[in-house]
């Protein structure tokens, strides 16, 4: 989706990917360009197992945004009918959801280059490529640490937290029990928990 | 700042590489080296044979969405142009996002591999339509030899009484394109896909029994689609 114009290239260009060695010339907003990436947007759609309405995404979706700001009022490749993966949730906080995914690989240089975990990683080649886990093993059985950064990098929905009132629904009503919350989904919380003072790191206890 | 990819004054020939097209092309300039693939007047493309196959899909690495994408859109469309169920419209939809795959791709698979697909289509757009047409009608044909229970002779209609259905369209045309068909001197329009009514029972049960109820309430047709 990053297509540039640059002059004297006849090929257009990814920006993103794109070295800049010498004092060059871009168009950003040429016909070629957004003739181009609205191929691109069709193309994702077409692979793209959108029910927006039903999406927790809506109105703040990154793939939504671009089909409406490059007019698509149709899905030119078709549009797939079922759901081609099933959604893991075996995960206590993160679910993935892959039929949502569009291999931006957002999520794995997170894991990997930010976060230094190395969980997520794109498997496969051509339009078998997936984001998978070691051997494909669900997210709850791999070393994740549910920091939920891809969460938060993922444009589309792909990932997702696991839904508050199945989580904290029975600790808030109960008044027994202490609150705790996480800090931006991290699991390096403090302590106000159950058996620790308050403030108390509670990572890896 | 020098232009070294420029095509002023000369045809860039690398990005031509694979093309096909007529003999009598030969002489122009850009066309003297490179991996051109020439087309005999002997010879033509029309049986879909030269089209591209399976093995741009497979060898796409996955990284940049034209190539990922568009390859498996292409394949797909290749198949429905070799079955006679692709639209000329939905034809055009493929030429332009290979023009697309041409520019937008990343590296030179996903750069050349629409280039045969769009060459052959540009240079040999009446060959290669008119043998798909024929083919889609023959296909036609043998369905309804095989469905028809008035062909074979097992529908106990008699002869009188028998709907006559004539396909007056012959395009190729997307599942939802209409056409009309005459069934017993009444014209009705049809999705093509449901043109005739000697298709497998699943459909055609769907589309008589919609067609009985609403535009089609011919006693005649009805007692032969009852009657199988």
């Amino acid at each position: 989706m990053c297509l540039v114009e640059v002059a004297g290239q006849r090929t257009l260009q990814a920006s993103c990917a794109y070295p800049i060695t010498q004092p060059i010339t871009v168009n950003t907003h040429t016909q070629k360009v957004r003739q181009a990436r609205r191929h691109v947007v069709d193309l994702l759609l077409s692979e793209h197992q959108g029910e927006c309405y039903s999406c927790f995404r809506n109105n703040n979706c990154e793939l939504q945004a671009l089909a409406k700001e490059y007019g698509v009022d149709f899905f030119r490749f078709g549009h797939p009918e079922k759901p081609p993966h099933q959604i893991d949730r075996s995960s206590y906080s993160v679910v993935r959801d892959m039929n949502k995914c569009v291999l931006c690989r957002r999520c794995v240089r997170t894991c990997i280059d930010l976060q230094e975990v190395g969980v997520l990683e794109a498997v496969g080649r051509g339009d078998k490529t997936t984001i998978s886990t070691y051997l494909d093993k669900p997210l709850g059985q791999v070393v994740c640490i549910n920091c939920g950064q891809c969460i938060n990098r993922c444009p589309r929905g792909r990932s997702r937290r696991m839904t508050p009132p199945t989580r904290c629904g029975r600790p808030l009503t109960t008044h027994q029990t202490r609150r705790h919350a996480d800090c931006a989904e991290s699991p390096r919380r403090h302590g106000r928990g159950i058996r620790f003072d308050a403030g108390t790191p509670v990572t890896w206890s | 700042m020098p232009r070294r990819w420029s095509s002023a004054g000369r045809r860039d020939t690398a990005s031509r590489q694979g093309e096909f097209f007529p003999h009598r092309q030969l002489r122009r300039p850009g066309h003297r080296r490179g991996g051109h693939r020439l087309r005999s007047r002997s010879r033509h493309v029309g049986n879909g044979g030269e089209l591209p196959g399976v093995s741009f899909a497979d060898e796409s690495c996955g990284q940049c969405t034209p190539c990922r994408i568009g390859n498996v859109k292409l394949l797909e469309g290749v198949r429905m142009l070799r079955q006679g169920t692709c639209s000329s419209k939905y034809l055009g939809e493929l030429l332009r996002s290979g023009e697309t795959m041409q520019v937008a791709s990343k590296c030179g698979l996903g750069q050349s591999s629409p280039t045969r697909f769009l060459s052959i289509v540009k240079h040999f757009r009446h060959e290669f339509l008119g043998t798909l047409v024929r083919r889609s009608e023959e296909n036609r044909k043998k369905t309804m030899s095989q469905k028809n229970p008035c062909a074979d002779g097992t529908c106990r209609t008699p002869t009188s009484q028998r709907p006559q259905v004539i396909a007056t369209s012959t395009a190729i045309g997307a599942a939802s394109e209409m056409v009309a068909i005459t069934i017993d001197g009444q014209e009705v329009k049809v999705p093509w896909a449901r043109r005739s009514w000697m298709l497998p029972a699943d459909l055609a049960s769907t589309y008589l029994l919609s067609a009985t109820t609403t535009t089609c309430a011919s006693p005649a047709f009805a007692a032969c689609v009852w009657s199988r």
